[in-house]
């Protein structure tokens, strides 16, 4: 039961990095993203292969995975960011889709379906992490770190300009910000970050495959962070809390496999749907007042 | 030289499928500027319609199609209704509109997903299935009927909007509903004639690939996202436009499988859409969706 805890607390930890760096995008920027589960992988895959095959270790990987997931998103950000609007939901599904195409035919590198194991455990100022309850101390280390970045970005002038560009661009503009590169610069950072979760989620498990960086977990993470609330930092954090639970108190119910993950998906869906009408800015979001 | 083509001619059947998707989410699209991802919910039910008319209902397969892009049409109308104008009576924001859109396609895919299993759910389409070879190339009767419809399509849907008193009405809405309202068009009536012609528009698709190889519960997310690619490098709000994305992403689709891998298929796709973005962002013909209007 305690090692069961221990594992629920660490998906908290790397879900925590997800949503929250997600919500920088969602919440803060008003960019919606559908790659963030392609990000997470981009970050699991290039910290364990630099870890198989160059002998990296875990803080050399975090920061391979953050450049990566950077470059992965400022290559689909410059081209769709330049023009408002919509570009970039579209764009984003098109990494996701690359991204997932090249984990499962890149043979050579990627080892496709069956994806790469024998990650090492990681090894933290020369203790090594090799059970989950010490694992529980890293995940969440990490996520309170991350969460620490977004606060003091959040609350920078840096942030006050996203907000200001989330609510009226051509105003924005007209004071002088350029918000092309505002937003540029806040989806490389939010996939940088989001990378970090990656990383976390290969060491710690050991071994990676493509099925957990799919569409549906890029829906997943955005659920977390529409239904925490998106417009504060804490938002996504209650909500890895609470749906990251929601799986599991399933499978109290008896219901068989073949109908427990179309249930979940219904649940997400109707949810998200119920939302929008009950309590759009989500559990812990404070209302924003349209402006005409 | 035997396989180019009949990859071109693949292509184009393929291409004639997005295409009427396009038409369908691009009319929706400029007409209502909602990212309507439910729409590959319409999209997949279309094909459970026409499968529930034939093999439970015992309809004749041509009675069947016919009830189910009356059925199409009238989900994709209540999903305006009951969702999208609830959501805008309340004053939603443009992005709450597309989190309840994403959460009906999962919702709707995964209800399919229950009651008729994930496994592709074959109808009997008599001689529609049967082989014509025209010198090297091979198709079915199905996908010649698959491009004729699509071409049919675009043809009604370029006269009605031209030409009948409704059409002009969702063109006046869709260059500027500010204007079309001091004007005097209702606008939530234009809105729910755009979701009931664009789904009935894209319903074919669906059922003419449910017809192929059976119909599935998680095809139209794909069919959804592509068609959205369509628009765009067709350019937003032209019809033409839509038609020509279509096709020609079925095209490169196949076209790539000359040189790549077919893996790579989607990849292609999406590769090209970002260059392309890059290079003329308003698409083919279309006019940008200027930051202003959202």
């Amino acid at each position: 039961m305690a090692a069961y805890v221990a594992h629920y607390l660490v998906m908290v930890g790397i879900y925590t990095i997800l949503a929250v760096s997600l919500n920088l995008l969602v919440g803060y920027a008003g960019i919606f993203s559908l790659a963030h589960a392609a990000i997470y992988g981009i970050g699991a895959y290039a910290s364990a292969l630099v870890a198989l095959k160059l002998g990296l270790g875990f803080w050399g990987g975090l920061v391979v995975a953050a450049v990566a997931g950077a470059c992965a998103a400022a290559l689909v950000g410059i081209p769709s960011l330049r023009v408002a609007g919509d570009y970039y939901i579209v764009a984003s599904f098109g990494l996701q889709v690359v991204i997932l195409t090249v984990f499962m035919n890149w043979t050579d590198l990627t080892n496709g379906h069956a994806g790469l194991v024998g990650i090492p455990r990681p090894r933290v100022f020369g203790l090594v992490i090799d059970n989950p309850f010490k694992y529980v101390v890293l995940s969440l280390a990490l996520a309170a770190l991350t969460y620490a970045v977004c606060r003091r970005l959040t609350g920078s002038a840096f942030g006050r300009t996203l907000r200001a560009v989330r609510e009226d661009e051509i105003a924005a503009q007209a004071t002088g910000k350029n918000v092309v590169l505002v937003k540029i610069v806040i989806t490389t950072i939010s996939s940088a970050l989001g990378a970090l979760g990656g990383s976390l989620y290969a060491h710690y498990i050991t071994y990676i495959n493509p099925s957990s960086f799919t569409l549906d977990e890029s829906i997943f993470i955005a659920s977390l962070v529409i239904l925490g609330g998106t417009e504060r930092l804490a938002g996504p954090v209650v909500g890895a809390f609470i749906l990251l639970a929601v799986p599991e108190a399933l499978k109290f119910l008896a219901i068989p496999d073949t109908v427990a993950a179309p249930t979940r998906q219904i649940l997400y869906g109707s949810l998200l749907i119920l939302f929008m009408f009950v309590r759009p800015e989500g559990i812990l979001g404070r209302a924003r007042v349209k402006s005409a | 030289m035997d396989l180019v083509l009949q990859l071109l001619a693949t292509g184009l059947v393929v291409g004639s499928l997005y295409a009427l998707c396009a038409l369908g989410w691009g009319l929706i699209y400029g007409t209502t500027l909602h990212f309507h991802v439910a729409h590959g919910a319409v999209f997949a039910v279309a094909a459970y319609y026409a499968y529930v008319g034939q093999k439970l209902l015992h309809l004749p397969l041509l009675a069947a199609v016919a009830a189910a892009v009356l059925a199409a049409a009238a989900t994709g109308l209540l999903i305006d209704l009951l969702v999208y104008q609830q959501l805008e009576k309340r004053g939603a924001f443009r992005t709450s509109i597309f989190i309840s859109s994403l959460g009906l396609l999962i919702a709707l895919e995964n209800v399919l997903a229950i009651v008729f299993t994930p496994d592709p759910m074959r109808m009997d389409i008599g001689g529609l299935g049967t082989a014509v070879i025209i010198g090297p190339v091979f198709l079915t009767y199905l996908h010649i009927l698959t491009v004729v419809l699509a071409v049919a399509g675009y043809g009604l849907l370029a006269a009605f909007l031209k030409w009948s008193r409704w059409g002009q009405a969702i063109r006046a809405v869709s260059s500027s509903p500010e204007m079309a309202r001091t004007v005097g068009v209702n606008l939530g009536k234009v809105h729910l004639l755009t979701y009931a012609i664009g789904s009935a528009i894209s319903a074919p698709a669906g059922i003419l690939v449910a017809m192929d190889v059976g119909a599935e519960p998680f095809r139209g997310t794909r069919f959804v996202l592509l068609a959205s690619v369509g628009v765009i490098m067709g350019g937003i709000g032209s019809i033409p436009g839509a038609m020509l994305g279509g096709l020609f992403l079925g095209l490169l689709e196949n076209l790539g499988i000359w040189k790549l891998p077919s893996e790579w298929q989607s990849a292609i796709s999406f590769g090209v859409f970002l260059v392309f973005i890059l290079v003329r962002p308003r698409g083919f013909f279309g006019r940008t969706i200027h930051s202003a209007e959202i």
